[in-house]
């Protein structure tokens, strides 16, 4: 055994690793918190055509997005990535309000409503998901669908419901909307309702689609995507849009916002005017089901429209901001 | 003797500079923590007083104390029956105990809920603290069997006999074999302590509040990092008292009794070998097969599922995976090695309490304190190549290397080198011609297990990997949110396959390469 | 030859030689160290190899200063002195041949290798040449451990009761060839024992060392007049 030869072969092989990761000076980075199946295939898009070359941090929201945005606030002070694409508009304002993002008025988003671009363009919405209700059609008979998220507190429901921990993601960006919808006062007591109703949380919104697809529950508020991705495996489920008649339906639109002093900002400016084309538009429609936020882009059947669903009317920002205030209350809600 | 102290002088510059780098980003962190603003501080602090998070903290102490308590009792009986009874089977009935060890602990909680909703479990059974006790359990067993079957290996036959000389085997066992092996059994409870006090996947996964899923909301809800490094403290602070078992009865015992082995070794005749035997396939259908069975079965329950096409959909992720890891754990090994090089020759002792300190603290907060200190300009070479890896890797890991390689160190006697000495070589001659041949298989051993617990690393890595690197544990966790059931299960079985494909390797390694003459018969 | 003069030597505070002087002049010759157990007399005997700095005193090899106070002046390998210790120290992972081998190549001696070959020829352990050390029998370790550190041909040899585990035939044998090797090869021998009637039967002189204290120097002929309580009660056990 000659264990320097072995030593100076292992070393040479890690100089190697190390080396071999040098950078190019045409590309990007992004984090995205947006699942990786489907984000992949839209930046390799952008880098076809391009040429540019696209390094992610991808992140799910399975894990509440700890790694991407606590990697943003961390990185504050020397920005690594340049361009993020959040799942929703609540952990972008999140960035804004911290002064890690930067305004930028990208052309691509002329054709995108106001509702859903935040007041100093330091975000801007683009394909939305919706939340919906997933009921399991083996379980819930038609007649026993509630049309209204309030129903949920009736007492045939009872224990029979599930809602993500409203602590993280789309959840909790979902109850912050019913309090800016209902008034602090109304929201506080229908949450209260819910609890002494018995609802079951789960772990996140992916959990909450197994556990009705399962029929572990009957029913459970969850976002179109997962909705979409349960049906595609052949459970017994269907998606309600509920408040059709009232106040309306959560539309969750996805953003992406533009680092301040990022390192490759031109290139980054390139990515959000791509994400924000009718072409990613119509490619998220087609892979998860999202619903263009641009008039006219052609979709598959199965998507829904902006045009057959009533929306619920809220400031994006304005949501963003009460999810922020009401998470000490949601923190002890949430603990059964 | 002008250049023995030039390569010991280099040898201590380069640890110190190690040690910097991965004991200061931690000290920084938890240093800005308390020296922070005085009423915020005293807030952060007396915020462990409140109901919900002395509830959470009385978990995890619950959960770690049950969790530990069963591995050892259950790792113990394993070992026994594994090492020094005659049962039948036992090697394959070893590989197989080992296998939720070998997995992310998240993949084998989302396979036992799966099979406990399949097997219509309550509810509540399944959302409670005795569940996460009970995978936390089936997870940390094979540790527990690993280091004590070390530690019953070092037990020569002349102690147990001369036992039994006077009394029965059983009494033998219970009033000289478990004395003996007090250092393993407590090695591997404080192991595992503090091992299942930083487990997050497991408890938050089943909705059981816990010290570090409050800490985690801190930081991913909150956004509140003085509170959530505090609390972190305050965590490390409980594994700290561990500290002081550990000083008093173990630093001078062997903490991983690996590599040695008793001159002689007595085999116990099992009088009745079916009970035993039936007793341990049991345990390990009900608490290794049916989960790792159930991931089999929702991948091929889809007729159109391909292994083959989910290993090409991984490979990116299982080369990079393989060569960030074998780097991690070559650097984790070396540095291991120089660390309880120093700490013999000038007995520097407090390094090992330092590993101590920074392997305790929880994963994510070594992640943060990595991105505060490595992500400025002029570190940002580190902070944006795989080195922040490597670092991560170290931070968590080099404390069970030196364990290992330093117990090793300790079993060659004094007067190998002394004889060399004597003889006018050098000591890094001394230290090239015995001390590092005689290493050789504790060095091995070491790479491999830091190997594996580098290929599973999830918590820090996800915190600090370079964009555009891609690495199979983040990977599966990423793709997990939405892929259908039989991809995600036929990745973790991938995985599975892949790290048990390592191990053999590192079995077969081990009989090629230490298959000299002299270890024979020792 | 060698002088010890008011040396004190501590561990952890705890005086293991307490101000001890002695001079050894008799070159050639057979000396054993003789004490109960943690009385001492291996720490004297690694003192001499170097192996250990004193605390206070110091050491003399042929009229040169070799430790001094906390330093040590000559190292160990420059002092021409051999080591025989208690476990044998053999290497575990080297043949007979490498263990001879090692030493010789740390000298840079020139033509080493028939050097080797006509010092296991005269230990008659040629035959052993490629056996790793654990195959040998207590005996031929022995000779190994005598061959390792005689091949280098010191001018003394120390020994830390290398014949403790060996059976009476060859402890016999052994103490014969010892007895020799001093003859022949001019070479002078520090035998620790805490076996009387081994000192007795074959030391020049004896030294005998009792709680950190020399309580005897001289022949052992001499040492049954020799008026101290401790040394009657030790050889008489």
């Amino acid at each position: 055994m000659k264990p320097i030869r072995y030593f100076l072969l292992l070393s040479s092989v890690i100089a190697f690793l190390l080396t071999s990761c040098t950078t190019t000076n045409n590309e990007v980075v992004v984090y995205t918190s947006v699942d990786q199946v489907f984000s992949e295939p839209v930046l390799k898009e952008f880098e076809k055509r391009t040429g540019i070359k696209v390094k992610t941090v991808f992140d799910t929201e399975e894990t509440k997005s700890t790694g991407v945005l606590n990697r943003l606030i961390a990185e504050r002070n020397n920005p690594q990535s340049d361009v993020f694409w959040s799942g929703d508009p609540m952990r972008a304002d999140v960035l804004k309000q911290r002064g890690i993002t930067e305004a930028y008025r990208s052309p691509a988003a002329s054709g995108i409503s106001e509702v859903f671009i935040d007041n100093d363009y330091n975000w801007i919405g683009f394909s939305s998901r919706a939340r919906v209700l997933l009921i399991n059609t083996n379980l819930v008979k038609p007649q026993d669908i509630p049309s209204s998220i309030l129903d949920l507190t009736n007492e045939k429901y009872k224990g029979k419901f599930t809602v993500a921990n409203p602590l993280f993601g789309t959840t909790s960006f979902h109850i912050a909307a019913i309090f800016a919808a209902l008034g602090d006062e109304k929201a506080t007591q229908f949450m209260e309702d819910l609890k002494k109703n018995g609802v079951v949380i789960s772990s996140s919104n992916g959990d909450v689609k197994k556990k009705v697809a399962t029929g572990e529950v009957q029913m459970g508020l969850t976002d179109t995507d997962d909705a979409n991705e349960a049906v595609k495996e052949g459970a017994p489920v269907k998606a309600i849009f509920l408040d059709q008649n009232g106040f309306g339906n959560l539309i969750v639109p996805n953003t992406v916002s533009l680092i301040k002093n990022s390192q490759n900002s031109e290139n980054g400016k390139k990515l959000i005017d791509f994400l924000l084309s009718v072409e990613t538009e119509k490619m998220l429609a087609e892979s998860c089901a999202q619903m263009p936020l641009h008039k006219g882009v052609p979709v598959p059947s199965t998507v829904p429209s902006l045009d057959n669903i009533v929306p619920m009317k809220v400031n994006y920002a304005e949501v963003a901001q009460k999810s922020e205030q009401i998470k000490e209350y949601l923190k002890q809600w949430a603990r059964q | 003797m002008g250049k023995t102290i030039n390569i010991k002088t280099i040898l201590l510059l380069v640890a110190g500079l190690f040690s910097a780098a991965i004991v200061l980003p931690l000290g920084a962190l938890l240093f800005g923590t308390i020296s922070g603003q005085a009423s915020e501080v005293v807030n952060n602090i007396t915020s462990i007083f409140h109901g919900d998070v002395l509830q959470s903290i009385g978990n995890s102490l619950i959960i770690s104390t049950a969790v530990s308590i069963l591995s050892v009792l259950l790792g113990c009986c394993f070992a026994f029956l594994f090492s020094k009874a005659n049962l039948p089977f036992s090697k394959a009935l070893r590989l197989l105990l080992l296998l939720p060890f070998l997995l992310p602990s998240y993949v084998i909680c989302v396979a036992w809920n799966d099979v406990w909703l399949f097997a219509d479990v309550h509810r509540n059974l399944i959302y409670s603290l005795p569940a996460v006790v009970f995978i936390l359990t089936t997870i940390y067993t094979p540790l527990a069997a690993f280091i004590i079957q070390a530690g019953l290996k070092n037990i020569n036959a002349g102690m147990e006999e001369a036992g039994m000389m006077i009394t029965s085997y059983k009494e033998v066992f219970i009033k000289i074999v478990l004395p003996l092996l007090r250092p393993a059994l407590f090695s591997s409870f404080i192991l595992i302590f503090i091992l299942s006090l930083s487990e997050f996947a497991v408890p938050s996964f089943l909705s059981v509040p816990v010290f570090v899923t409050e800490i985690f909301t801190q930081f991913s809800a909150f956004y509140n990092y003085s509170l959530a490094a505090t609390q972190s403290l305050i965590l490390t602070a409980i594994c700290l008292l561990l500290l002081f078992p550990e000083r008093k009865f173990l630093t001078n015992e062997y903490f991983f009794p690996f590599g040695k082995k008793a001159f002689r070794f007595r085999m116990y005749e099992l009088r009745n070998k079916s009970v035993p035997l039936v007793l341990a396939m049991l345990y390990l259908f009900f608490t290794v097969l049916v989960p790792v069975a159930f991931l089999a079965f929702q991948t091929f329950s889809v007729a159109k599922t391909s292994l083959l096409d989910i290993v090409i959909m991984l490979l990116p992720s299982l080369k990079d995976s393989l060569l960030i890891a074998v780097a991690g754990a070559f650097i984790v090994t070396l540095f291991g090695f120089i660390f309880s090089w120093l700490t013999a020759q000038y007995k520097l002792k407090f390094l090992q309490t330092i590993l101590l300190f920074v392997f305790a603290v929880p994963a994510i907060v070594t992640g943060v304190s990595l991105i505060f200190f490595y992500n400025t300009p002029s570190l940002s070479f580190i902070y944006s190549s795989i080195l922040i890896i490597l670092i991560a890797f170290s931070t968590r890991f080099l404390f069970i290397a030196v364990k290992i390689i330093s117990d090793n160190l300790r079993q060659i006697p004094v007067s190998y080198t002394e004889a060399a000495k004597m003889m006018g070589a050098r000591s890094f001659y001394i230290f090239r011609k015995i001390s590092l041949p005689l290493l050789g298989e504790a060095l091995f051993t070491s790479f491999f297990i830091i190997l594996i617990f580098c290929l599973n690393e999830l918590s820090t890595v996800i915190m600090v990997y370079p964009p555009g690197t891609s690495l199979l544990p983040v990977t599966i966790f990423t793709r997990t949110a939405n892929a259908p059931q039989h991809i995600v299960s036929g990745m973790s079985l991938v995985a599975l396959m892949f790290t048990l494909v390592i191990l053999l390797c590192m079995l077969f390694g081990k009989k090629v390469l230490f298959n000299q003459q002299w270890r024979e018969s020792r | 030859m060698i002088q010890f003069r008011n040396c004190t030597k501590l561990f952890d505070s705890k005086t293991i030689l307490r101000n001890i002087s002695l001079e050894v002049n008799e070159e050639n010759s057979f000396t054993s160290i003789l004490g109960k157990s943690g009385s001492g007399k291996t720490t004297l005997l690694r003192l001499i190899a170097g192996l250990e700095k004193l605390n206070e005193g110091s050491i003399h090899i042929k009229g040169k200063i070799v430790s001094e106070g906390s330093k040590i002046i000559v190292p160990p390998h420059e002092r021409n002195v051999g080591f025989i210790f208690q476990d044998l120290a053999l290497w575990p992972h080297f043949t007979v041949y490498q263990n001879i081998e090692f030493g010789l190549k740390q000298k840079k001696i020139a033509g080493y290798k028939s050097i080797i070959m006509q010092t296991m020829n005269e230990f008659g352990i040629t035959d052993l040449k490629d056996n790793f050390t654990h195959q040998l029998s207590g005996g031929q370790q022995q000779l190994v451990a005598l061959a390792r550190s005689m091949v280098l041909q010191p001018e003394i040899l120390l020994m830390d009761e290398p014949l403790a585990n060996l059976d009476v035939k060859l402890k016999t044998q052994m103490r014969k060839l010892i007895k020799q090797l001093v003859k022949e090869k001019k070479v002078s021998i520090f035998y620790v024992t805490h076996d009387h009637k081994e000192a007795m039967e074959m030391s020049d002189k004896m030294i005998v060392v009792n709680e950190g204290a020399i309580t005897y120097y001289g022949t052992p002929e001499q040492s049954i007049y020799f008026d101290s309580t401790f040394l009657k009660e030790f050889i008489e056990v």
